[in-house]
């Protein structure tokens, strides 16, 4: 009876007080709403970061050596006769830093030069790697045979160099030696590093180290990885085969990729960015519930005549700290309430925005509420605390 | 019947220069009598009030309310006691700015221990009896001082109290609003209930049936 009465106290005062109660909640409404948000979206873009991953590590693998077996040309051959495999290859880093200057027919006087990484690869890798045109041409099969000297450019030195597009025939000088620019790729998912540099074929990377030997020393080449593409959830399957199809007799001496590794690589990077976003939004709760308390006890201290009033007609202290933590409680599931509302709404209209599908267990709204309801009730007991203690002699003096 | 009996009541304030409020103090109150306290400010008028109504303590002596010694009771006992059988009427009204009038009055009522906060009637019965109910609807803020001190009036008399205790009730009114709480005080006392006064106001408190006078924290009668 008693408490139902100081509930209907609690509620009276919010609703007459009504613009004042109104602020007070919006605190731990933003709050609210962040977490709602935030957790959400942590999880819905875990969700997306997961798919990406896995369908990436699902169609792929590489193969490095490990001791002397050769990563070559045959390894690519053999490869490429598993049926389950789209497309293999070899691709490398061949020189760290290399003078590259670009001549063209009207640059007689002078040249761009910059220095930058050699990579080499064979037209199977660059489809392995999944490198796609952003103008011109890929290396054919035809290319490699006629050990043409050409090169790609990645995306990232293209733009340092100004070429966006290649529609006239242009020069490339690594190290002094010419080299045809046929195009500019990207899109490197395999070996995202290929954008920052020139990529040449295979059988170009020996004239490359030998005009470096001064500077990089001899053994200074890279390991060639053989990267491998295969359909659709086969990569698992092909790993356990391709290195005693590659080195029967010495099947330790390479190492394959594991997908597993990979997917618990997704998986520690999805866990901690959704640590990482769930503690800004309980930093975000926090700051609400702060909010809510400053306010309320904010409003002890302009209340204490009222509260003097209240001890005059009887009230005992329990009467005040309940009647403040109802108000805390009331406000904080208000605010809790119409912050995930504003979340919800929010969230569908942004996921909407990307074409993403929300992923959000139902039970989370409730979470949230509890939380926003908790954050709300601790942080309105020192205030209520502070209230009930209030002598109601000096408070009638106010 | 004697109401409240107080022996010996003293009460110091301590502070860096320790202020004796009240000395001494004897007094007997019978039920239904109309009492005033006149004296200089910082005389004790107030600390006497407030032990009186229960919310205050006194340091040494004998308070006895309802033939129940107030000294040894606990805090629980004298809320309780509070909430039933006390009435105050302040200075400055003590309205709750987001309660309109007949809210206000159910105040009164609020922290009871029976069920008289339920019954709707009694507020409208308090509301009448000070002239107001038509402006029961009303929040304090379009009241004027003399409806709002009514309205006080009302809230401290709406559970029947065995004492109501005002604290300069006039202060803030001019003459007439201040004879017309006066005769509204009378008619409580005529209903039995005690009424003690603090009040500067001379023509008050020679109304009233029994008159002291507290100086420097000593109390005489008059």
């Amino acid at each position: 009876m008693r408490l139902k009465r100081i509930g209907g106290e609690a509620y009276l005062n919010l609703a007459r007080t009504f613009r004042k109660s109104i602020l007070t909640s919006s605190g731990i409404a933003i709050g609210t709403c962040i977490l709602i948000v935030v957790v959400t979206l942590s999880q819905t873009s875990s969700a997306h970061l997961n798919q990406q991953i896995d369908s990436f590590n699902v169609n792929s693998l590489t193969v490095q050596s490990a001791s002397e077996i050769p990563i070559n040309a045959k390894s690519e051959s053999i490869a490429a006769h598993f049926p389950e495999v789209t497309a293999s290859g070899r691709a490398w880093m061949v020189t760290a830093l290399t003078p590259i200057s670009l001549f063209t027919s009207d640059e007689i006087n002078g040249a761009n030069v910059v220095q930058s990484p050699v990579f080499a690869a064979s037209p199977g890798g660059l489809r392995a790697i999944g490198a796609q045109v952003s103008s011109g041409r890929l290396f054919d099969t035809g290319m490699a045979l006629r050990r043409e000297n050409v090169v790609i450019l990645g995306t990232l030195l293209s733009r340092e160099l100004g070429i966006a597009l290649v529609m006239a025939p242009r020069v490339l000088f690594i190290d002094g030696q010419p080299y045809s620019i046929v195009g500019v790729a990207s899109n490197f998912n395999g070996f995202p590093l290929a954008a920052t540099g020139v990529i040449v074929l295979p059988h170009s990377v020996k004239s490359i180290l030998s005009s470096n030997l001064n500077t990089l020393g001899s053994g200074a080449q890279y390991s060639p990885t053989l990267f491998i593409h295969t359909r659709p959830n086969w990569a698992t399957a092909v790993a356990s085969r391709i290195a005693f199809a590659l080195s029967p007799r010495n099947v330790s001496g390479l190492v394959v990729s594991s997908p597993a590794n990979t997917y618990l690589l997704s998986h520690v990077i999805a866990q901690t960015t959704t640590r990482f976003l769930i503690a800004l939004a309980l930093l975000s709760a926090l700051f609400g519930g702060l909010v809510i308390g400053n306010t309320l006890y904010l409003s002890a201290l302009t209340r204490i005549s009222e509260i003097g009033l209240r001890r005059a007609l009887g009230a005992k202290r329990i009467d005040i700290w309940l009647q403040f933590v109802a108000e805390s409680l009331l406000l904080s599931f208000a605010g809790s309430v119409v912050g995930i509302s504003i979340g919800e709404v929010g969230l569908v209209t942004f996921t909407s925005l990307y074409g993403w599908v929300p992923v959000e267990r139902w039970t989370l709204p409730l979470e949230v509420l509890a939380l926003g309801v908790a954050v709300g009730l601790i942080a309105g007991l020192i205030p209520a605390r502070t209230a009930a203690r209030i002598e109601p002699v000096r408070a009638l003096q106010r | 019947m004697e109401l409240v009996r107080l022996s010996g009541i003293a009460k110091t304030y301590n502070s860096v220069d320790p202020v004796s409020a009240l000395r001494e103090i004897d007094l007997s109150i019978e039920q239904g009598s109309f009492v005033s306290l006149q004296g200089t400010s910082g005389s004790g008028k107030s600390t006497l009030l407030n032990i009186l109504g229960l919310l205050d303590q006194p340091d040494s002596g004998s308070y006895v309310f309802q033939e129940r010694e107030m000294m040894t009771s606990s805090e629980a006992v004298r809320t309780s006691l509070r909430a039933r059988d006390i009435g105050f009427v302040f200075q400055s009204f003590h309205l709750l700015s987001h309660k309109n009038a007949i809210e206000n009055v159910a105040t009164g009522l609020l922290y009871r221990d029976d069920s008289l906060f339920e019954n709707r009637e009694l507020p409208e019965m308090a509301l009448e009896s000070v002239g107001l109910s038509h402006r029961k609807f009303h929040r304090p803020a379009e009241l004027s001082g003399g409806e709002r001190q009514r309205v006080a009036l009302a809230r401290a008399v709406v559970g029947k109290p065995k004492l109501v205790l005002c604290d300069e009730p006039t202060g803030n009114l001019d003459r007439k609003n201040a004879n017309l709480i006066l005769s509204l005080l009378r008619s409580i006392c005529d209903e039995g209930i005690t009424v003690i006064i603090v009040t500067h106001d001379r023509e008050i408190a020679d109304s009233a049936s029994d008159r002291y006078i507290l100086d420097d924290g000593r109390i005489a009668k008059r």
